[in-house]
């Protein structure tokens, strides 16, 4: 596959397509592997266009990937990192196209510590959290300070595919995002460990981040967001300040970070992903669209615009559960009797990630036909006459992952 | 005294158990809200339920065994463990332990959990084999008289070496009172009784001493994250670590007395026969000790990744087991325990992030990987 990825001929582009396709249906342990062969490659090309399409999926999955001193700039502006054709003036966004020139800025400013950061990011992966944030830690203020004092490279149009005037608009939103880095990340990690930040702990960073101007305070809401299970809290400190400050510029810069936040979401995570990789997401937009809805009582514009994404999602989701309860469940378990050790336990988890898609997706509606689908799947995966009493188990646990223990039990005096 | 409403959960209560029975035996429920739960006999009912405090907090619900389901839905494994337990005749770590591996091995915590209830059946009985046999060489060796055969009984042919264990069974018979057969069924129920423990410190294929081995290793990793100083999980590691401290101590020293008794084979027959229950005590001790501290050890070796390192200790936290005072008259000639043993029954500090996010059937299906 690398030879063939590699070759940027033209006549290849109906070649990378149809790859492309065919990785969008890959599992996500295939998907994985690919990444580490581009990953390995010395000269990429256009091998990269090859995973751009998986993105949303891949900041799901995050898969292992070696370290780079760009890789290590740019660690906290991840979530909002986008391709270079699909940025647009007026996001909260960086085109992935400047991150090279971006990361050369730097490494001029700071060649010693840019140095000594390589030096200690080899060998290191992007699961290496811990570390990689200690060791940006030390960088990204400075490598901020340097961005927003540097003027754009002569290469920079030629580059990057984005004309002169964006650079300060870029570098603008990286510097925020790179000052506050740390901040950030700490107050997602902190969340994700089920401690909820308190007000003031977001209060504090907004304000600070205020210090960057209007798009400072949008770039950090934003960053938040992307990573933080709920955010309902982030988002009434958010009111809080930008009330305080009576500035229609905060008001507004607020107003784009949460519009920066709905327009994120994408149903294709939801329908471009196996559904163990796509419940996670499904779960953070869910509980996103709540905040965001419980935080617009007064703004009709915006309830509509969540109204109108959540519908989105909401049909998303039930294709995709019902295309995953055949195709990952029913067609498989038809061989249940036969099935050996690891077939049941790909079942099961396949039974168990159906079961958390519908928690989530429920939220958005759709609870009836939830219900009646699982119904229909557990009737289907009923115990038949003549199986051993392995696939009885087998059948009587799947019902049980899907229907609960009381359906299951039922089955077992019948 | 007015019934109770049975729309209201039970009381919680404190949990100052004297006694290891009174404690109760862990029962490996796969359901999350009946983590930690122990079996226990009483006086009213046959057997009763104590779980704790399912918000972290301080106390027990203590309900009758049969009320299982009002505290919430458990799993198909965990009613058909609780119907088995309920028919189970003498609840201890061994009789309990007995009962879920006959569940799991029916299927219904999956297919890992099958497979590895059957190779920890299998493990138990060559253990007890073992032990057997090791009674048996050590029976030749103190029976024989000194020059009687050049061969030592360990590198002897099995036939021969049958030969001679039959015949030392045969001379130690008659000083015992007892016949040769009553002889051999003696040493096979000591060889099952000392299955776990090994018949000496280092057997590490003895279940227990295993268990202990484990135990000591998360000792130590768990000083090496105190170590680093967290901003999160150092008040659940130490307390863990504390507790760990204490029955690591007891349980090597209970291994030691039971050991003890291997020691002189024919004065342990003769215990045997005069004071079987006694023997049976004192060599289950260690297993009474280290009830439920499996399940804390599998916890840790089984988290994910480092960040979910401070929510596992959380959860090991509220399943620490109590230590009873009759520990003190178990262990009191080899360790002063009395300032540890009040510091070690208090039950958890506040669990403040048990909401894990984590998913019901993802938390039953962890649980139910506990039991592989």
């Amino acid at each position: 596959m690398s030879n063939q990825i590699r070759n940027s001929d033209p006549a290849t582009k109906p070649q990378l397509r149809s790859m492309q396709r065919q990785l969008a249906e890959a599992n996500d342990p295939q998907l994985m592997r690919v990444v580490a062969m581009v990953d390995a490659m010395q000269d990429r090309g256009e091998a990269d266009q090859l995973i751009a399409p998986l993105r949303a999926r891949l900041s799901v999955l995050r898969p292992r990937r070696p370290m780079s001193l760009a890789r290590l700039l740019f660690t906290p502006l991840n979530p909002i990192i986008v391709s270079g054709p699909e940025w647009r003036r007026g996001m909260l966004a960086i085109p992935r196209t400047a991150l090279q020139p971006l990361a050369d800025l730097v490494r001029d400013g700071a060649a010693r510590q840019c140095a000594d950061a390589e030096r200690r990011v080899t060998g290191l992966s992007t699961n290496h959290t811990e570390e990689i944030n200690a060791i940006g830690r030390e960088i990204w203020p400075q490598a901020a300070k340097l961005l927003r004092s540097s003027s754009p490279p002569e290469t920079w149009t030629e580059a990057t595919g984005l004309q002169a005037a964006d650079f300060s608009i870029i570098v603008n939103q990286a510097a925020a995002g790179l000052m506050y880095g740390d901040d950030i990340l700490n107050l997602i990690a902190q969340a994700q460990r089920g401690k909820d930040p308190a007000n003031f702990e977001y209060e504090h960073l907004l304000d600070s981040a205020m210090e960057a101007g209007a798009d400072g305070l949008a770039i950090v809401m934003a960053l938040l967001a992307s990573r933080l299970p709920r955010a309902e809290t982030m988002l009434i400190a958010a009111e809080d300040i930008v009330a305080r400050q009576g500035e229609p510029a905060l008001r507004q810069a607020a107003d784009r970070a949460v519009d920066a936040m709905l327009d994120g979401m994408d149903t294709k995570s939801v329908s471009g992903s196996p559904l163990g990789s796509a419940v996670g997401e499904l779960r953070r937009m869910v509980g996103l669209l709540e905040d965001i809805d419980a935080r617009s009582g007064q703004r009709p514009t915006r309830r509509a615009k969540v109204e109108k994404i959540r519908q989105q999602i909401d049909s998303a989701s039930r294709q995709k559960f019902t295309k995953s309860l055949d195709i990952d469940l029913l067609k498989p378990a038809e061989q249940l009797a036969t099935a050996s050790d690891q077939e049941v336990t790909n079942l099961e988890a396949a039974a168990r990630g159906l079961r958390n898609f519908e928690q989530a997706a429920r939220r958005l509606g759709g609870a009836d036909q939830y219900d009646r689908q699982l119904r229909s799947a557990a009737e289907a995966l009923r115990p038949q006459a003549d199986e051993t009493p392995q696939t009885f188990a087998d059948r009587i646990r799947l019902i049980e992952i899907l229907q609960g223990s009381e359906a299951a039990a039922a089955l077992l005096g019948s | 005294m007015s019934q109770p409403d049975p729309r209201l959960p039970p009381p919680v209560l404190e949990h100052l158990p004297t006694t290891y029975l009174d404690r109760g035996i862990a029962v490996p429920f796969t359901t999350p809200q009946l983590a930690g739960a122990r079996v226990r006999p009483a006086e009213r009912v046959a057997l009763e339920l104590i779980v704790p405090n399912p918000s972290g907090g301080r106390g027990v619900y203590i309900i009758p065994w049969e009320d299982l389901t009002s505290l919430c839905r458990p799993t198909v494994f965990d009613l058909r463990l609780s119907a088995m337990v309920n028919a189970v005749n003498g609840v201890t770590p061994a009789t309990i332990r007995k009962a879920a591996r006959a569940i799991a091995a029916q299927g219904y915590a999956g297919r890992t959990a099958a497979a590895a209830a059957r190779t920890a059946d299998e493990s138990d009985r060559q253990a007890g084999m073992i032990a057997n046999f090791t009674l048996l060489l050590e029976l030749v060796r103190a029976v024989e008289k000194p020059g009687e055969n050049p061969v030592p009984p360990e590198k002897e042919r099995p036939a021969e070496l049958e030969r001679r264990a039959r015949r030392a069974v045969a001379r130690v018979a008659p000083d015992l009172g007892r016949t040769p057969e009553s002889i051999a069924t003696a040493l096979e129920e000591i060889g099952t009784l000392f299955s776990g423990i090994g018949l000496r410190a280092g057997q590490s294929g003895a279940r227990l001493q295993a268990l202990l081995a484990r135990l000591i290793l998360l000792r130590q990793e768990l000083a090496r994250f105190i170590e680093t100083n967290p901003p999160d999980g150092m008040p659940e590691a130490d307390l863990v670590a504390g507790s760990l401290d204490l029955t690591i101590n007891c349980t090597r020293a209970t291994l030691a007395d039971a050991h003890i008794l291997s020691a002189d084979i024919v004065g342990m027959l003769k215990r045997w026969i005069t004071a079987p229950e006694e023997m049976a005590h004192i060599i289950a001790r260690a297993d009474w000790l280290l009830d439920g501290w499996e399940r804390v050890v599998n916890l840790w070796e089984t988290a994910d990744h480092p960040g979910e390192t401070v929510v596992t200790l959380a959860e090991m936290c509220n399943l620490v087991p109590v230590i009873p005072r009759e520990l003190g008259n178990w262990v009191s000639q080899h360790i002063n325990i009395d300032v540890d043993i009040t510091r070690h029954r208090r039950r958890v500090i506040l669990l403040e992030d048990w909401r894990t996010g984590r998913s019901i059937s993802d938390m039953v299906a962890r649980n139910e990987n506990l039991l592989a």
